[in-house]
């Protein structure tokens, strides 16, 4: 498989090598610095941001193949810090959390996304502004049991 | 613990370009204005260790399995109504 392909990440070229870099880490990993996303059509529409130097990966996923409601308000000094992508070259994507043995129970976080720029290969894990309105453990599955 | 005792419209400054204002003072509530360089990420520390926390909770192996539920049906997408393009075509 040469590239991956979009399992609808409202994302452009989005390649195997392309490697993003946090330099603050992810809270609670901040020396984890280098990350690419890895997809696999069989953990759809799951994907993976796999560190590069070190053996862990957060599950990740777009927010919005689940929500399509949420309507995150991120700060502009955010934006900034990974040097102000446009809306096109903004990738927004939301940790998911699956439960030792209870896949069925996964959440997502939409207080806190990651958002990337695409093309100058920054991201930062954020607290949105308007925080107040979503879970950080939002039930992916709940409507389906 | 360094603490001081400030009064409204009061401020502390940290090195030479971090400043912390008491705004308001009501009941059990203090506002609080920060000045500081962009650098400097600023967080409610209740809401930035729980973050932290659900992120300790979410990170996995690079060999952990995941499953999704569901799978066999639709796809194994919950489907909202935008589309979906959640196979991969080879």
């Amino acid at each position: 498989m040469s590239e991956v392909k979009n399992i609808d990440y409202q994302v452009l070229d989005l390649k195997k090598e392309n490697i993003f870099t946090f330099s603050e880490g992810i809270p609670g990993f901040e020396k984890v610095q280098r990350f690419a996303i890895l997809t696999n059509p069989e953990e759809a529409p799951f994907g993976r941001l796999t560190a590069i130097e070190h053996d862990l990966c957060f599950i990740i996923i777009n927010p919005w193949t689940v929500y399509p409601e949420y309507k995150p308000d991120i700060d502009q000094e955010d934006i900034d810090k990974i040097e102000s992508p446009s809306n096109e070259e903004i990738l927004i994507l939301a940790i998911v959390t699956i439960p030792e043995g209870a896949p069925q129970e996964a959440t997502m976080n939409l207080v806190a996304p990651l958002i990337i720029h695409t093309k100058k290969g920054l991201g930062r894990q954020v607290i949105l502004n308007n925080y107040k309105e979503y879970s950080s453990k939002y039930r992916l599955w709940k409507d389906l049991e | 613990m360094l603490v001081l005792t400030r009064k409204l419209d009061e401020s502390i400054i940290i090195g030479e370009n971090i400043e912390i204002k008491v705004l308001e003072v009501r009941g059990e509530q203090v506002r609080l204005g920060i000045v500081a360089p962009r650098s400097i990420s600023v967080h409610r520390k209740e809401l930035y260790d729980k973050i932290k926390s659900i992120n300790v909770e979410s990170v996995k192996t690079k060999t952990d399995k995941i499953t999704v539920p569901f799978k066999s049906k639709e796809g194994g997408e919950q489907k909202p109504d935008s589309t979906q393009n959640g196979e991969h075509a080879e």
